[in-house]
């Protein structure tokens, strides 16, 4: 094959156009497909990131209760700001509406956004109960639905009037067949006062649980669903639409939650900042590594983008991050892409989403799976001079490297 | 099966039942643009399908908001509060200026949210009257529906209007600035004791098993369908033009393809998928065929069953009929049940 890149107007108008993602080899990734496949990136990086936080505090209630005490606080300063308004009108909360119960409404939205679709079993001012039939984060960790529900507890706190407790009294990252968010108030359903990390229950109302059997279950959510004319439609008639679920896909959530641990951990000089950066970038790497470490991977990313037999080179794993680019909405320019070296320049604002760790996390990621996907001898880099702050050059080529 | 969230609920139970045999209060402020100019009249017959020009000073009117395709883009109540003033009380009230910004031309005519000047608080029941005449200034004796006026609690200047979603003959709903709420609510809990009042606390008890039973609707019951589908075309104002005119004579010409219709569930524990919790409702099954949507699924107290609204192809399913909900038989019914 010529070594160049076909050019990208090559084609264009000939053929109808598709709402999808396009690899270097002119394959698409439809609309549905990116739109699962960033759900789960997300995840995946999520759970990269919850290695990390195991590593770095390696006891298992310390690092729960930080995830639900930091992220519930972070969730009520959040709906304490403007922002709050936004989303109020967003989601048509009415003005009469007051209390815990309203971090259901935002949760119920964010689960349909993230591929989690379920039903509203019961929503009233003491009691709300969410079934979700499925979770693309079920393999992030047992901490994060702990600390998932106690952030919806901290939204909840944001609108006053009657608390809500909230408990994942079910999880399908636990084995359970639903996740199964349950919040109750504690002036109705009394029950002994527990500790901030403790949020699958036990609770008070388990006799009103409304569970639907695998065969009713759910596998879309609203947005891809024609009984829902394809958008996402709240019980207070608040409707989102596709395009703008899927930009509030570009939130960094997941990693944000474990990050936000470890900033102020940073802050009170409990642990270093370099500490977490090695750790990151060596649970990333092997992260990386491990992703095409079996043949089989190598075989399943090259068919799934299109690449053509003979290329063997850094494109393949430029292929794979310009998709990766594309899903995640970040801008990014081919400065080049031939058999020797691969350069693009990427809106690192696109990229890192406010959270300089996640550059961090991927260049350490890609560079490990430039290991095992393409060989040894491959590296991933940033470059930085003559670059400005605003873009990360990429650059992924052949190098040696005595410290690697 | 499933534990009814309702049925064995007391503290529910006993709120709904205090509006329906005493009285019961509770905040429920909802959003109020206020429309004013020369040509505020004009305007709003436009932007309205029933009549407004013929609203009284001091008096109120429901009425559907339509889009140019004849469907339903909002349902709100009208009050005239002076000749080139009114009230239009909404729950979507940001997207009824961009809706109205949409279609301003040259009329003379300002509109502005005045929520935040205004808490409201809902009195409902049989007692309500008496309750109200135990705290206002002025007695409401012969106040009528859907009237609002100028009342005062002490000193406090206050609107009191004849209104309600709670289905009640007699309800009112109290109009105050914000700082003078816990006036409001002192003195409805200190006089409402010996009249066996409540504070309504339970959003589903305002918002669901309340209106259900009175045939009340929310917008996710009506949102994008035509007043004729779901019996709001009376009043209708044919003889004026307004935003959705055209398409909905067509509608009328040819009748409705479907219908919204109440139904009650044999089983009370019963769990069925509703609009009202978001998502499109569970399918409404006739002989293994999709005849229609439930909008809405609660409990009726006073009714003393599960009952809710489904959205019925009207040439496949009519009052009476059984049907199956997620996997559960109910009767088709008039959508007022008590």
């Amino acid at each position: 094959m010529d070594n160049k890149r076909i050019p990208r107007e090559v084609g264009k108008g000939v053929l109808p156009d598709h709402p999808a993602i396009k690899t270097p080899w002119e394959r698409l990734i439809s609309y549905h497909d990116a739109y699962h496949y960033v759900v789960r990136h997300i995840s995946v990086i999520d759970s990269a990131f919850m290695q990390a936080l195991r590593i770095l505090i390696p006891d298992y209630v310390k690092r729960s209760k930080l995830l639900c005490e930091y992220n519930k606080k972070n969730l009520e300063q959040i709906f304490s700001s403007p922002y709050k308004r936004i989303q109020v009108e967003n989601h048509n909360i009415h003005p009469f509406m007051e209390g815990g119960y309203i971090g259901a409404i935002f949760g119920d939205s964010g689960d349909e956004r993230l591929c989690m679709p379920g039903r509203v079993n019961d929503f009233g001012q003491f009691r709300v109960e969410k079934e979700l039939d499925a979770c693309p984060w079920d393999i992030v960790g047992s901490e994060f639905c702990r600390c998932t529900t106690s952030s919806l507890e901290g939204t909840g706190v944001a609108f006053g009037g009657p608390s809500m407790e909230y408990n994942m009294v079910e999880a399908k990252g636990c084995g359970d067949l639903h996740c199964r968010v349950i919040a109750e108030n504690r002036d109705k359903y009394p029950m002994p006062e527990k500790e901030s990390w403790e949020k699958f229950g036990p609770i008070a109302t388990s006799d009103q649980i409304k569970f639907t059997p695998e065969d009713k279950m759910y596998k879309e959510p609203q947005q891809f669903r024609q009984e829902c004319d394809f958008k996402y439609r709240n019980g207070l008639n608040a409707e989102i639409t596709h395009d703008q679920l899927y930009g509030g896909l570009a939130h960094p959530l997941g990693s944000d939650m474990v990050l936000n641990v470890l900033y102020p951990m940073i802050e009170a000089k409990e642990i270093n900042k370099e500490e977490i950066e090695n750790v990151i970038k060596c649970v990333f790497e092997a992260s990386g590594k491990m992703t095409f470490g079996e043949h089989f991977a190598i075989k399943g990313l090259r068919d799934w983008l299109g690449v053509p037999g003979d290329v063997k080179d850094g494109r393949v794993l430029g292929g794979y991050i310009e998709v990766v680019l594309q899903a995640l909405r970040a801008k990014y320019d081919i400065q080049n892409f031939d058999k020797e070296e691969v350069i693009y320049d990427i809106n690192l604002a696109g990229l890192e989403r406010r959270h300089p760790m996640l550059t961090k996390a991927y260049l350490s990621m890609w560079n490990g799976m430039g290991k095992t996907l393409i060989g040894s001898q491959w590296f991933v880099w940033r470059e930085t001079e003559g670059v400005a702050d605003e873009i990360l050059r990429l650059k992924i080529g052949k190098k040696i490297d005595k410290f690697c | 099966m499933f534990k009814n969230v309702y049925k064995d609920d007391a503290m529910k139970r006993a709120q709904h039942e205090a509006v329906r045999n005493s009285v019961g209060w509770y905040h429920f402020t909802h959003q109020l643009l206020e429309v004013t100019g020369d040509d505020a009249t004009a305007f709003l017959d436009k932007m309205f399908p029933k009549p407004i020009a013929s609203i009284k000073i001091g008096r109120a009117r429901y009425t559907t908001m339509l889009n140019e395709d004849g469907l339903i883009i909002d349902d709100v109540v009208i009050f005239r509060i002076e000749e080139d003033k009114y009230w239009v009380s909404t729950l979507f009230v940001n997207k009824m200026i961009s809706w109205f910004n949409a279609h301003k031309v040259e009329e003379v005519v300002e509109y502005k949210d005045i929520t935040s000047n205004m808490d409201m608080y809902a009195v409902q029941g049989p007692k309500s009257k008496e309750l109200l005449n135990n705290i206002l200034a002025n007695k409401i004796d012969d106040q009528k529906f859907f009237s609002i006026k100028d009342n005062k609690i002490d000193d406090i200047p206050i609107k009191v209007s004849r209104a309600g979603f709670s289905g009640e003959k007699l309800g009112y709903e109290i109009y105050v600035a914000p700082e003078n709420v816990e006036l409001v609510r002192s003195k409805l809990t200190e006089y409402g004791k010996e009249l066996g009042a409540m504070q309504v606390t339970e959003f589903q008890v305002m918002v669901w098993t309340l209106p259900t039973e009175k045939g009340f609707y929310l917008m996710c019951d009506i949102g994008g369908r035509n007043p004729f589908e779901v019996g709001l075309e009376r009043g209708i104002d044919w003889d004026k033009d307004f935003i959705g005119k055209n398409a909905l004579e067509k509608v009328k010409e040819q009748g409705p393809k479907y219908n919204m219709l109440g139904f009650i569930v044999d089983d009370d524990e019963a769990m069925i998928e509703a609009r009202d919790k978001g998502g499109p409702g569970a399918a409404v099954m006739v002989e293994g065929e999709e005849v229609g949507r439930v909008t809405k699924f609660t409990y009726g107290y006073t009714v003393g069953k599960s009952i809710g609204y489904a959205l019925i192809d009207s040439t496949k399913a009519k009052i009476g009929d059984k049907v199956i909900m997620n996997g559960f038989t109910s009767t088709l019914t008039d959508k007022s049940f008590v």
